[in-house]
């Protein structure tokens, strides 16, 4: 039943991937949707690769998630300067993401590919957490955008937001499971990010679909 | 049995944590419209006081100018006149009696338009309203408009007749001034009243007159001008400023009401 729900959410994981791959195409391109959503289709093509070479080609996942993690990474530390207006927490991130990047080439340079109970992601999520709540900060602080509900940066960065805070305990939780020797039970419970990551790509969706309104 | 109930926390938690995060979207609305509002708020306060002050600015200038006339009128002017009437009366009986009397009439035309534009001087300066008030100045405006015989005018004070701030009392004047000048202009009228009415809260002033009228609603549609409500749109600015309510009612055939109700803080007004 446990590995029943876990294989569930990566169907669906796979599903909503080429999902948000098809919509970010269709839309992003639209000319009233601002200069930073243009590059949503990478991040798309970037997760549907990753993917399948997870499903069909299961030796390659530890390289895989290495390079699709630092992809991810810089993806969104890219898009989250897009959108915030503070120079120190730019340059911050910034700095970060290098020594995030540099870690990684110096376990790809040693051919160290084992995965060690998901630290690098848990160093992901607090990178791009940091941007997220400088950017509710700065909005509410000045309110300037027109209309929050159509404004595609909030929709983007709440769901960057609500899948990398969820991650952090997702990763706990089930490595304690592992560490119980339950790997069925850790399997089903990671699963929760596979699900907290379908509703982000809902909400990056949701962003490629608003017809933005200019700022007064 | 520990992975049943492991299942059921997953699902537990994937359903609080959809829930945890339609609060965060729905409170983040909800905080970012209020913050909106009042920034929205700031914003007009910020821009009202902006336009507030290039208007005083502008009134200020216009007075400055509205003075300098005054002064060339009476001093230049006035001067001119009086001196072709001095040479006029000099001339005596060395002329004939035709020649005597087109001079008698020379000089009546002079003194006349000396008259004139000495009622113009001080209807432009601001001397009267500074020294006797705003009542007194309306009045002097009135008898001014009696003089000419076109108009049945008349001027009541409704309520104990409190000084104001001067320079209310300068904007509450020309506001005054420029609605005569409308009703001189296209109003057709016969008759005006102009009422002052004080109350303890309150100062308003209404003109009204009985001529053709327009239709009032197409005025000042969405704040903006109809066609020729330029004297109108300085009448609702100078109202602004005053942070007064102006009104205007009018249909055609039934006359014309303005009327600009300013409310009083004691604390800024004069004893």
């Amino acid at each position: 039943m446990a590995s029943l729900i876990a294989s569930i959410s990566n169907i669906l994981q796979d599903i909503f991937s080429v999902v948000l791959l098809l919509f970010s195409l269709f839309y992003c391109f639209r000319k009233y949707n601002p200069v930073y959503m243009r590059s949503l289709p990478i991040y798309s093509i970037g997760n549907v690769l990753a993917n399948f070479f997870n499903r069909f080609y299961p030796d390659t996942r530890p390289v895989v998630n290495i390079i699709f993690t630092a992809f991810e990474l810089v993806y969104f530390v890219y898009f989250l300067t897009r959108v915030i207006k503070s120079g120190t927490v730019k340059k911050l991130v910034w700095v970060l993401t290098g020594l995030f990047l540099s870690n990684d080439i110096y376990h790809v340079a040693k051919k160290d590919f084992k995965e060690n109970l998901g630290l690098p992601e848990v160093y992901e999520c607090i990178i791009l957490i940091i941007p997220c709540m400088v950017y509710f900060r700065e909005i509410l602080l000045k309110p300037k955008i027109a209309e929050l509900r159509k404004e595609p940066s909030f929709w983007m960065v709440t769901g960057i937001l609500f899948y990398f805070f969820l991650l952090i305990p997702t990763l706990f939780i089930s490595s304690y499971f592992q560490y119980k020797k339950m790997d069925d039970v850790a399997e089903a419970f990671y699963s929760v990010n596979n699900y907290s990551q379908l509703i982000s790509y809902i909400l990056f969706i949701k962003a490629m679909r608003c017809r933005r309104k200019e700022p007064f | 049995m520990q992975e049943k109930r492991a299942i059921l926390i997953i699902f537990v938690v994937i359903i609080i944590l959809i829930a945890i995060l339609i609060s965060f979207i729905a409170g983040i609305l909800f905080l970012y419209q209020k913050k909106q509002h009042a920034f929205l708020n700031q914003l007009e306060d910020v821009k009202n006081k902006y336009e507030k002050e290039i208007l005083k600015s502008e009134l200020e200038v216009q007075e400055q100018t509205l003075k300098n006339i005054s002064r060339e009128i009476h001093d230049n002017i006035g001067q001119f006149i009086s001196l072709a009437k001095l040479h006029l009366n000099t001339i005596g009986s060395d002329i004939g009696a035709k020649s005597a009397e087109k001079v008698e009439y020379a000089v009546d035309l002079l003194s006349k338009a000396m008259d004139d534009l000495r009622d113009l001087s001080k209807s432009l300066s601001l001397e009267l309203i500074r020294g006797a008030g705003l009542a007194k100045t309306i009045e002097s405006q009135v008898n001014l408009l009696k003089k000419t015989e076109k108009y049945d005018i008349d001027f009541e004070i409704r309520g104990n007749y409190n000084y104001l701030a001067e320079q209310k009392e300068i904007i509450l004047f020309r506001i005054l001034q420029e609605a005569i000048s409308n009703i001189i202009r296209h109003a057709q009228a016969s008759r005006i009243l102009i009422v002052l009415e004080c109350t303890q809260d309150a100062t308003s002033m209404s003109i009204r007159d009985n001529g053709k009228g327009f239709i009032a609603e197409n005025f000042l549609a969405n704040g903006k001008t109809y066609r020729h409500g330029g004297g109108l749109t300085n009448m609702k600015y100078r109202a602004n400023l005053l942070d007064a309510d102006f009104s205007v009612e009018s249909k055609p055939g039934e006359g014309t009401l303005i009327r600009i109700t300013m409310p009083l803080n004691p604390e800024n007004e004069p004893n």
